[in-house]
């Protein structure tokens, strides 16, 4: 317990000094280390790294022993509190930042932080109890920080525990269901897009009608239907319903309507036929309306539950998000393997998200749910 | 939209065959798995079915409807609803009437500092809101109070309490944090993915994460002093509230997105415009922002809601499973357990399927009408 209140007494105020150090540098631009002289421009990589170098080597040589936390702490703390008195006078003394100004700065950081902490609590949770041995986990107070971590509970968790098959299945699944949305609604954009046919009107109201009926609606007679088809417990019975949607069409269709109909008429000069069309410019001109959707195709396809909760049976066709339950009560007396086989199904979107972050916001900006 | 093309039944050869050959694939899948069961749950409505052999089938008429549906013991509580409804507006009418005798007067003295009129303004729409809100809350916890403890009339109940817990927490908790993470600073980046790390979890996952923090001998409740007995997933009171909370930390990942989205849209020009005026922060955030954002901010509210009222099974299956004593039952949850084990009941299952298309009918309409009138698209136009 006073080693616990120990860490704490160290980190609030090298928490509080990072936060500083690094509102007042964020404030500035680099070009004012380098105008400042000597050692200024030096000072933020120190201050930013150096403090945590030092730290890191105090607690690898102390046998990583939360006593060695408290030296990281303590060298980011001497870090940043020497740049604060020494650099920073010199960069405010050419160019004043301001009291307020830095206030903020640090208000906001602050804020920052703690979301993101409470946010992301449940997942470091989950990860440093995947490493922690199965007694620690329910040992209170509770370790916060493995300092011995064991990988033995991921091998486990991915043959035992049958998460390998679990994250195997659901990525074929997930590939079939993302590539058959995608050339469907690609397809059935272009129709609505660029021909000209009878009843238009009419099967863009069918289209469209598909998204007032939610699949909670239909998941009854569809259960049988694909019963009746033979296909219950099968590959394709799991991936069927859902490779053609009315939200991927109507998107397409207004990112095809964006192009500039003489676009057309020009290929149609140079010979190109419809099919040709739309594989070599209309598909190539709407990449970041295909990229929104194909993201959000796979985040809905993995995060699946429903119907492979009620169409799969056997242990062979399970995906991810049903596994981890089944991992819950097969392995509940092997907790860290529990949260061992969470982190493994969590990693492949995770990747994913770091991947796209920006993509994902920027697909949604450029048009796709304006009015 | 006033004036209509003439329609066009033309054939245009080659390219109307070609149309439909594009089509041809959505459509089949549409016709299989979207429209043909949404008939043929009206059909099953009318037919009771064995749960030993499910092909055999019964005509049973409306009967089933009227059973499944607990007609008689909603017709009194619909009543009751309606009555405190009416209690509900009258509350508001008579806050209006008694504002406008007492209140109204000095408002144009005041109105000649325009700062002070706003404030009254805001204040008095805070006021109007929050009493409709509390209506609403009123009408969702006693219309079916009496019903029976388990069935349609409970389901709806905790349907409707469900959405009410989470729907309005995820829209402004969404709104903070978007807001926080919408600025131009070194490393933003690593914080916004770090908030919509939710959304890569799904449902199973992130279920299963709580589940396990929530229990007594992993989770930390009990060591940081929050200790119910029995432990909040299985506590009668606080299980319906654990899950809520569970479902705001899932779903502030894509009402993140979407609002990030949608502040990237706004243009700095109004901001300038406004700054030049001397709007400050908080007037700028409910002058400019909120009136900007308000398209995303309904897309938001129907994804909620979509969630609560329609899509709740996984959340309900993977924390709950229905238990303490059925009360997170929710109706998409009452659906699919009517098809599986040994209460395994295609009809009962039909006409829960006809009750939760309602919902979202429901949802589809107050999307189309009440909210988007009230939304401001693009420069400035009204729609």
């Amino acid at each position: 317990m006073i080693r616990l209140l120990l860490v704490g007494l160290a980190a609030l105020p090298a928490l509080a000094a990072l936060l500083a150090g690094v509102a007042d540098m964020g404030l500035r631009s680099p070009d004012e280390f380098d105008a400042a002289g000597v050692g200024a421009r030096r000072a933020w990589w120190w201050a930013q790294f150096g403090g945590a170098a030092i730290g890191v080597a105090v607690f690898l040589a102390a046998g990583r022993s939360p006593g060695g936390f408290v030296a990281v702490a303590a060298g980011w703390l001497v870090v940043e509190a020497a740049y604060l008195a020494v650099a920073r006078p010199r960069l405010e003394a050419r160019q004043p930042v301001g009291r307020s100004r830095w206030l903020g700065r640090c208000g906001v950081l602050t804020a920052l932080v703690a979301t993101a902490a409470v946010l992301v609590f449940p997942l470091y949770i989950t990860t440093v109890n995947s490493l922690l041995k199965g007694s620690q986990i329910t040992a209170r107070p509770p370790s916060l920080f493995p300092f011995d971590p064991q990988f033995g509970s991921y091998s486990s968790a991915w043959s035992d525990g049958h998460m390998g098959r679990y994250v195997f299945n659901s990525l074929v699944m997930t590939t079939v269901i993302v590539v058959g949305q995608v050339v469907t609604s690609v397809t059935a954009a272009y129709a609505f897009a660029f021909l000209r046919f009878p009843f238009k009107r009419t099967l863009f109201v069918v289209f469209l009608g598909t998204l007032m009926l939610p699949f909670e609606v239909t998941v009854v007679v569809n259960l049988r239907t694909i019963s009746d088809l033979g296909l219950y417990d099968t590959f394709a019975g799991l991936t069927l319903p859902f490779l053609a949607t009315g939200f991927g069409a109507f998107v397409m269709r207004q990112a095809f309507r964006s192009l500039p109909f003489e676009l057309r008429d020009a290929a149609t000069v140079d010979g190109f036929g419809h099919l040709r069309f739309m594989w070599k410019i209309a598909v190539p001109l709407t990449r970041p309306s295909i990229a929104a959707l194909t993201v959000f195709a796979f985040l809905g396809a993995w995060s699946q539950y429903l119907w492979p909760f009620l169409i799969t049976r056997d242990d062979r066709l399970r995906t991810v998000q049903i596994g981890v339950k089944q991992l819950r009560t097969t392995q509940f007396d092997q907790l860290n393997v529990v949260f061992a086989g969470l982190v493994i199904a969590a990693v492949p979107l995770v990747i994913l998200l770091i991947a796209f972050q920006k993509q994902l916001i920027r697909g949604l900006t450029a048009g796709a749910v304006k009015g | 939209m006033s004036r209509r093309r003439p329609r066009q039944r033309q054939w245009y050869g080659k390219e109307s065959l070609l149309a439909y050959a594009l089509l041809a694939p959505s459509l089949v899948l549409f016709a299989v798995f979207v429209y043909y069961p949404f008939a043929d749950n009206f059909r099953q409505g009318f037919y009771s079915s064995n749960p030993a052999n499910p092909s055999l089938q019964t005509y049973v008429g409306t009967a089933q409807w009227r059973a499944v549906l607990e007609v008689d013991d909603l017709w009194p509580a619909l009543v009751r609803g309606a009555a405190i409804g009416v209690v509900g507006v009258a509350i508001v009418l008579l806050s209006r009437f008694l504002r406008d005798r007492y209140l109204r007067a000095p408002v144009p003295r005041a109105a000649t500092d325009p700062p002070a009129r706003a404030r009254l303004v805001a204040a008095r729409r805070l006021v109007g809101t929050w009493l409709t809100f509390t209506a609403l809350v009123g009408l969702g916890l006693f219309a079916f109070g009496a019903a029976d403890a388990r069935g349609f009339a409970h389901s709806l109940r905790v349907t409707i309490v469900f959405w009410l817990l989470i729907v309005p927490p995820t829209i402004v908790l969404g709104l903070l944090v978007a807001v926080l993470g919408h600025r131009v600073m070194a490393g933003i980046g690593a914080f916004r993915t770090m908030f919509m790390m939710s959304l890569a979890t799904g449902v199973g996952v992130a279920g299963t994460i709580f589940f396990t923090l929530l229990n007594p001998q992993v989770g930390l409740l009990p060591w940081l002093g929050v200790d119910t007995d029995p432990p909040p997933l299985q506590h009668p009171t606080w299980a319906l509230v654990a899950v809520a909370v569970f479902v705001w930390w899932l779903e502030l990942g894509s009402a993140f997105v979407f609002l990030s989205a949608g502040l990237q849209n706004i243009p700095d020009q109004l901001y300038e415009a406004a700054m030049i005026d001397g709007a400050r922060p908080v007037r700028r955030f409910f002058r400019i922002t909120i009136p900007m954002l308000s398209p995303m901010l309904v897309f938001v509210f129907v994804l909620g809601s979509i969630l609560g009222l329609v899509q709740s099974f996984p959340i309900i299956d993977i924390t709950t499973g229905g238990a303490p004593v059925h009360r997170t039952e929710t109706l998409a949850w009452l659906v699919v357990e009517s098809t599986r084990g040994t209460s395994q009941d295609y009809g009962r299952a039909a006409v829960l399927s006809v009750a939760l298309f309602f919902l979202a009918f429901a949802l589809t309409l107050v999307q189309l009408t009440v909210l988007e009138r009230r939304v401001t698209y693009g420069e400035g136009q009204r729609s």
